[in-house]
């Protein structure tokens, strides 16, 4: 039982990040058509500011945090006019492009941290409780409650606001919503920059449980985007949800909840659950095959 | 290719599948580059300028078919016409639409791909006038649509150029232009085969043979001839 | 033959035109010379202990070149590749590590079995998923077999990997000078027989089910054969790929290096070489591999993330920008050579207009029918489902789409050698009830050819029994030429059907024209491809949506000459859908006109056009003026 409280608990940490970045990715995504494999590089870039400014600044907590989704929406915007720049490439091309910028990113990561691998300090304190038998760490709750608020007021900001209006409209047609006179690049930058600061954010949060590693990362973006891709890459609670789905079946099936087993049987459970979900999505939604190399 | 477009008429252009029509629209509109030629509003080149410029300079293109955005409800739709302006002035714009066009006031809150092919040509007319637009370049007016719509949207579109805007109307058939265009062009294989007023280009077209076509028969070019090389000019 | 050459001479002269700054590729820097350069400096130039270097980019390149298939042919992002290609390895070194030529064979031809298969579980999610579900799809086969393959121990030979048996030819090349031979023959055999494959019929069936599945359905392809085929074919690849990694490391790799980052970073390798040409692969897999492994040798020391951004970002650069950084390279040598040596113009792909009429004696119709009467192509069948030639019937045809009634029980009947057209307004219901009868559409009703039931079958055995059809909007897959187009299809290649293609782009004046791509043709002429694509073999009932549209007049008479004269040789059905009246009575003699799904009126057309009702529908509401 303890076992199975501790995966879970696992599970949707993870779940919540990689939703927070399937978050961004679908929102791109929509707005550019471009799989955003650039996420991995933001969020790699966030926990490295906000490690610096927290551990070698001695800055305050809140301020490195503002400081580092900053930095990640500064870059996932320059992303975004990159966007508009590679508007009549093919959107497989675009795609690398972000893969390119992930590892540069990570270049100048792995260039200026120190050469032994570092946490940054959970901004929610190193307490926690005691919860059936497993200890829940602050940084889990906390994790957990932050994602879910941000990502709230972002479906907010895309449902109920003007600028989320203008976006949709974007969404359903770019050429119609230009003769109207709305700029499209404003509204690019402006989601690009969004994502950008979301996968700062999950980077910092990502980063205290599992160490600042930089290809890790670029794993967690990868199964952020099937998180994306199993929520139907046109929902945000969906695409939420799938990342949560993901990151439980991970936790428990990894998490050795069914006793002992020969290597590799769990890892066939998720494999399993993750090639259901994708059938199912995937002739549901049949209108989405319009990725083009 | 020229058009001259004067304020206050109802600019007719016909032509067949291909003939250039759209593209020429677009050329207007900004959404397709244009290879030479010019743009000009109000006497200024406006050639250069990218899509968005010129629908806040009030050239608004209303699509053929089911060009509204899909997912939003009506009332989004319209108040995305209004981009720039504060909200109040937007919102009594919309209201305007709403007595213009009752039918869209009752589906309001409904999902613009649940409305029939005429609400959602209502919308795009009525997104369109949310900007404030003074040139309209329709596409295809009465594409898919029962007569009996397309004589409704027939009047809007007549009183519209009585207020003194600028009205293109682009059509495959010349019954509705017959109706509401001033002036009509023919357009075949992207360039202009006759110019004038309505009556004698509806003497034209029977003359030339078009009329026991119905459309502009034996007009086939090339569906990438760049006939967007328009000179739309206004007052 | 004089006729129809003179024309197929003037539209082509007009076409070379736009061919014409093609050509200049030859003067082009091409990347398979650089490659083979570079390949033979490596072998006789480059230290012992720098060929692995040299081997290891052989290897990416090869996998490149395995996923390469899936991408330009099918247009899908494959996500397994360095799984399958270390599941490749692993097998080798397993079955292989005894020593002994036997168990090499063995481990080899094992692996390639087992990637090959599970290539085809990739396959079988592509039939399934498309797009960016496939890519997801293809991640989870990566997950599973990194999770789960990868943790059996005994497999991956533990910490120090298993070693694989590699010639020792010291007193000859010298052990690892054999190897990058062997690495260098091997990916020059596979990229040849790439470039085989991708120039074959089979190549060509592959990219049009890729690009245009439903042109392909209508050509009577099977979709999901020629989509198993081409993984098949790419797992055959990476696996040997695979396997040669072992072979070149002397031990497998760790599992680490065949984990999704390295999927992600071998499917990044084709794309950013520009998707064009094979040796370009080769090219950025030396760049991506080869140069960091260089460059530690010389102790430099460039962090390998920045290192492989940089070259993605300049190879995906040069991708996009080839025709213009070509364009200053030759400039820059032109300069170099002095002289009046003239800027060669950029080339330039924007296709303005259509080709000018045929100036010179442009073939009337008159002798284009006698040469018809005179000469005929030889009649071809596809040969699969061969019977008497009979009517294609439709009884009833309704077609819904959620509560729009497309078609309201429609009925059809096109009897050999009888010519129907169907006229009406957009929206009017024509087309889709061209798609329920070449089985496109779900409908309500029977289908029937030549009395059989065929409502049940799929439209590519429709198309095989000799429904042809053309669509509106051409279904042709654009980046092949006209020639590569016109002989997709089902069927036997044979010198009659060659024959009769040939003899079809005479008639049509696009002999000229067969190795111009069709997405350099205007609109009117890609419907011609698509019409002789559906000729290749002898219909039972050919279905044509809007032929002319889209044509000069002189184009649209000779069309209908050539039209008429094949039909009254092989005496097959004909279903037109136009709006042109002029066309539509000049090859017709039934007619339905069509309005809101219902058929408002039929019957021979010198008496339906005489029909009130019918003036109304077609003519719009114009006949009061």
């Amino acid at each position: 039982m303890a076992l199975f409280v501790s995966a879970l608990i696992i599970g949707v940490f993870l779940g919540t990040i990689y939703g927070l970045m399937a978050f961004g990715m679908v929102a791109s995504y929509r707005i550019s058509r471009v799989v955003n494999l650039g996420q991995a590089g933001i969020a790699a870039l966030g926990a490295t500011v906000y490690y610096w400014m927290t551990a070698q600044w001695g800055a305050p907590v809140i301020v490195s945090l503002i400081g580092a989704i900053l930095v990640g929406a500064l870059v996932g915007g320059f992303m975004g006019w990159c966007n508009l720049l590679m508007a009549d490439w093919p959107k497989g091309f675009v795609m690398i492009f972000t893969l390119c910028v992930t590892l540069l990113l990570f270049a100048y990561v792995d260039h200026i941290l120190p050469p032994t691998t570092i946490a940054p300090v959970s901004p929610f304190g190193t307490g926690g409780f005691n919860f059936a038998l497993t200890f829940v760490a602050a940084h889990q709750i906390g994790t957990f409650a932050v994602t879910l608020l941000v990502v709230t007021a972002a479906t907010m900001l895309i449902r109920y606001t003007r600028f989320g209006l203008f976006v949709r409209a974007i969404y359903d047609d770019p050429a119609g919503a230009a003769t109207l006179g709305i700029p499209l690049s404003i509204y690019v930058i402006g989601v690009w920059a969004m994502a950008g600061g979301m996968a700062g954010l999950a980077g910092i949060l990502i980063s205290n449980r599992t160490l600042l590693d930089t290809v890790l990362l670029l794993f967690v973006s990868v199964y952020a985007l099937a998180g994306a891709v199993l929520g139907g890459l046109e929902s945000f609670a969906l695409a939420f949800g799938g990342g949560v789905l993901l990151g439980t079946t991970e936790g428990i099936l990894g998490g050795g909840v069914l006793g002992q087993m020969p290597p590799g049987t769990e890892a066939l459970g998720t494999v399993v659950i993750m090639a259901i979900a994708v059938f199912y999505a995937g002739t549901k939604r049949r209108h989405l095959a319009h990725l083009q190399t | 290719m020229s058009l001259d477009c004067p304020p206050g008429r109802v600019v007719g252009v016909i032509g067949a599948n291909g003939a250039g029509k759209t593209s020429l629209l677009s050329g207007i509109a900004g959404l397709v580059k244009t290879q030479g030629g010019k743009v000009e509003l109000d006497g200024r080149d406006i050639t250069g300028w990218p899509a968005h410029r010129r629908g806040q300079a009030g050239i608004v293109y209303v699509a053929e078919r089911r060009r509204v955005f899909p997912s939003l409800s009506v009332r989004e739709n319209l108040t995305v016409g209004g981009w720039g302006l504060d909200k109040g002035e937007v919102n009594i714009r919309v209201e305007k639409i709403f007595t213009m066009f009752p039918r869209l006031k009752e589906r309001e809150k409904v999902p613009s791909f649940r409305l029939s092919g005429g609400e959602q040509r209502m919308v795009s007319i009525g997104r369109a006038l949310v900007t404030g637009a003074r040139v309209i370049l329709f596409d295809e007016l009465s594409l898919g649509l029962a007569p009996r719509i397309v004589a409704e949207l027939v009047g809007t579109v007549r009183s519209l150029a009585d207020e003194g805007r600028i009205i293109v109307l682009v059509e495959q058939y010349i019954g509705v232009l017959l109706k509401t265009a001033d002036t009509i062009d023919v357009l075949e294989r992207g360039r202009v085969k006759f110019t004038g007023p309505t009556n004698d280009a509806a003497a034209w077209l029977e003359e030339n043979g078009y009329m026991a076509h119905a459309k502009t028969a034996g007009q086939r070019a090339g569906a990438q001839s760049p006939a967007a090389a328009a000179t739309g000019e206004g007052r | 033959m004089n006729a129809p050459v003179t024309g197929a001479v003037a539209r082509g002269g007009a076409v070379s035109r736009l061919v014409a700054p093609l050509q200049l590729t030859k003067l082009r820097l091409s990347p398979l010379a650089v490659v083979i350069v570079l390949t033979v400096a490596g072998f006789f130039l480059l230290p012992n202990d720098l060929l692995y270097a040299g081997s290891s980019s052989v290897v990416a390149g090869l996998v490149g070149l395995g996923l390469f298939l899936p991408i330009a042919a099918l247009r899908e992002l494959p996500l397994n590749g360095a799984g399958m290609a270390g599941l490749a390895a692993y097998l080798f070194a397993y079955n292989g590590s005894q020593g002994g030529l036997g168990h090499h064979l063995l481990g080899l031809a094992i692996a390639l079995v087992c990637v090959t298969g599970l290539s085809l579980i990739g396959g079988l999610a592509a039939l399934a998923v498309t797009g960016l579900y496939f890519v997801v799809a293809s991640l989870v086969i990566q997950v599973g077999i990194e999770k789960v393959i990868f943790s059996i121990p005994v497999l991956t030979g533990g910490a120090s990997g298993r070693s694989v048996y590699q010639p020792d030819l010291s007193g000859w090349f010298g052990t690892q000078r054999c190897i990058y031979l062997v690495a260098a023959v091997i990916v020059f055999a596979s990229m040849y027989a790439v470039h085989r494959l991708l120039k074959s019929r089979q190549g060509f069936h592959a990219v049009l089910v890729g690009h245009m599945p439903e042109g392909a359905s209508a050509t009577g392809l099977r979709n999901w054969v020629v989509k198993m085929l081409v993984f098949g074919v790419s797992g055959v690849i990476i696996g040997i790929a695979g396997c040669l990694s072992a072979f070149v490391n002397g031990t497998p790799p760790p599992p680490f290096s065949f984990g999704i980052i390295y999927s992600v970073i071998f499917m990044a390798i084709p794309i950013a070489s520009g998707m064009r040409d094979l040796s370009s692969i080769l090219l950025v897999a030396i760049a991506f591999v080869g140069l960091p492994i260089t460059l530690e040798h010389f102790s430099i020391s460039i962090p390998p993330n920045l290192l492989s951004g940089v070259i993605l970002l300049v190879a995906l650069l040069l991708g996009r920008h080839r025709d213009r950084i070509g364009h200053m390279f030759r400039g820059v040598v032109a300069r170099l050579r002095g002289g009046a040596a003239e800027l060669i113009p950029e080339p330039e792909m924007e296709l303005s207009g259509m080709p000018v009429p045929a100036g010179n004696g442009a073939p009337s119709p008159s002798v284009l029918l006698s040469e018809l009467t005179m000469v005929a192509p030889p009649v071809v069948t596809d040969g699969s489902r061969t019977r008497a030639v009979g009517a294609l019937e439709g009884r009833q045809i309704t077609v819904r789409f959620g509560g729009v009634v497309a078609v309201d029980s429609v009925s059809v009947r096109v009897a050999p050698g009888e010519r129907v057209g169907i006229v009406g307004a957009n929206g009017a219901g024509k087309t889709t009830l061209f798609n329920a009868l070449t089985g496109f559409v779900p409908s309500e009703g029977t289908s029937l050819l030549g009395g059989e039931d065929i409502s049940s079958w799929p439209p590519f055995i429709r198309a095989r029994a000799g429904v042809r059809r053309t669509f509106q909007v051409p279904r042709l897959a654009d980046i092949l030429t006209v020639g590569q187009n016109v002989v997709c299809g089902h069927g036997r290649d044979s010198a009659e059907r060659s024959e009769r293609i040939a003899w079809l782009l005479d008639h049509f004046g696009l002999a000229a024209m067969r190795d111009v791509p069709v997405v350099a043709l205007p609109f009117g002429v890609r419907r011609e491809v698509e019409l002789i694509r559906a000729l290749s073999v002898r219909p039972q009932v050919l279905m044509l949506d809007e032929p002319v549209s889209g044509l000069e007049d002189e184009e649209a008479e000779r069309l209908v000459e050539v039209l008429l004269g094949l039909q009254a040789k092989e005496g097959w059905g004909l279903l037109v859908i136009e709006h042109d009246l002029k066309f539509i009575t000049s090859i017709s003699q039934h007619l339905m006109v069509m309005e809101d799904g219902h058929l408002v009126a039929q019957g021979p057309i010198d008496t339906v056009l005489q029909e009130d009702e019918v003036r109304r529908v077609y003519l719009g509401e114009t006949v009061t003026v």
